[in-house]
């Protein structure tokens, strides 16, 4: 946490980072706060920990108003995925966000089911070994058609249509939304079209869920929000070898031709 | 309309209002007068085959065609195997009274 701090200070007296977004302790609870140079002493109130917030999208909407600023984040393994993914959808300049990594607990790991609850570098924690948790989808795949359907339905039929899913999700940065376009779905009436709300959400999800969990967490009806993802998530890497929340650089399998799954053919 | 403009929203939306079943029929590979409409509908067609199947609608509701203007017994040939297959296949489960809204 020392290092953390010390790096934080430094990039901000020192260097070219004119803010670091990160958790603050306000009243007793943690909240997202961009902590600059003129205001170093908030670095003490600075938390790592239990509460998850959406860092990479909280600064995403910083940068929007300002699109050179020099930024830097305190990242988890989910946030340093969410920013790859987002310089990768040329949302963010990864070149103007520097990372402050912080490797999760393992507690922290097994609460989150993290598949990697660690960034490429970190000032602050220990590595922990990633949390396997293909149960759920497992279980799914292993039902009847039938069965499946009755399920996602049942589950569906819970929503209340709160777009908590799409608002908390880092990987949502479109500025006009499928899901508040009127010719598609039902806007302004509840509870929502099933199934088509969630697959459309689910189909974006696609090559695009960095498998935060963030969603699942957020929604209050308990929909297995992360299992349709996560199941999204795996068709794209199984049939294109892709993965969201891995790299920084190239186009998403379904927005380009030339990764090869055509062979020959391809390239015409 | 070329097959590369067939959002995977249109082919759901189809679904939500009660088709049993959903052919696209695309130019053949290769053959992409915008040279790559066809490949990305391969691929979208793909993710949302697994998805229906997943979800239990059934991946064999959606079908892709390669066929060219000049193919006139191809497209019916398509369309009746497609039309068959659905009939074999039954109603849209979506359209099923207890998972009517509200």
């Amino acid at each position: 946490m020392d290092r953390l701090r010390e790096g934080i200070r430094d990039a901000l007296t020192e260097g070219p980072v004119a803010g670091v977004m990160g958790l603050i302790l306000d009243g007793g609870h943690p909240r997202p706060h961009l902590f600059t140079k003129g205001r170093i002493e908030d670095l003490d109130r600075l938390v790592v920990g239990e509460a998850r917030y959406p860092l990479a999208a909280v600064l995403l909407k910083v940068l929007r108003n300002d699109l050179d600023a020099h930024l830097g984040i305190v990242a988890r393994g989910c946030d340093e995925r969410a920013i790859l993914e987002l310089v990768r959808n040329v949302q963010l300049n990864g070149e103007r966000v520097v990372v402050f990594g912080v490797a999760c607990s393992s507690e922290q790991a097994s609460a989150c089911q993290c598949p990697q609850p660690y960034p490429s570098s970190h000032l602050s924690g220990e590595r922990v070994a990633p949390v396997s948790d293909s149960e759920g989808l497992d279980r799914l795949d292993r039902l009847s058609e039938e069965e499946r359907l009755q399920y996602w339905m049942d589950q569906f039929g819970k929503c209340i249509k709160c777009y908590g899913c799409r608002n908390i999700c880092p990987m949502c940065f479109c500025t006009t939304c499928t899901l508040d376009e009127d010719d598609l779905i039902q806007t302004g009436t509840i509870p929502p079209e099933k199934p088509i709300f969630h697959l459309i959400r689910a189909f974006h999800m696609a090559e695009r869920c960095i498998d935060c969990g963030l969603c699942e967490a957020a929604c209050p009806s308990g929909i297995p929000l992360r299992t349709l993802y996560k199941k999204m998530r795996n068709v794209v890497t199984t049939r294109f070898g892709f993965t969201p929340g891995i790299t920084k650089e190239g186009k998403g399998p379904l927005q380009y031709l030339g990764d090869g799954k055509f062979g020959e053919q391809e390239g015409h | 309309m070329c097959s590369g403009r067939v959002s995977p929203h249109f082919v759901l939306k189809a679904f939500q209002k009660g088709a049993d079943g959903v052919i696209i029929a695309a130019c053949h590979l290769g053959e992409c007068h915008y040279q790559k409409g066809n490949y990305l509908t391969a691929k979208r067609v793909d993710v949302l085959r697994d998805m229906l199947k997943f979800v239990g609608i059934g991946e064999d509701r959606l079908r892709l065609e390669y066929i060219a203007t000049s193919e006139s017994d191809k497209l019916s040939r398509s369309f009746t195997s497609f039309t068959e297959q659905i009939r074999t296949i039954g109603p849209s489960p979506i359209k099923r009274k207890e998972f009517a809204r509200g």
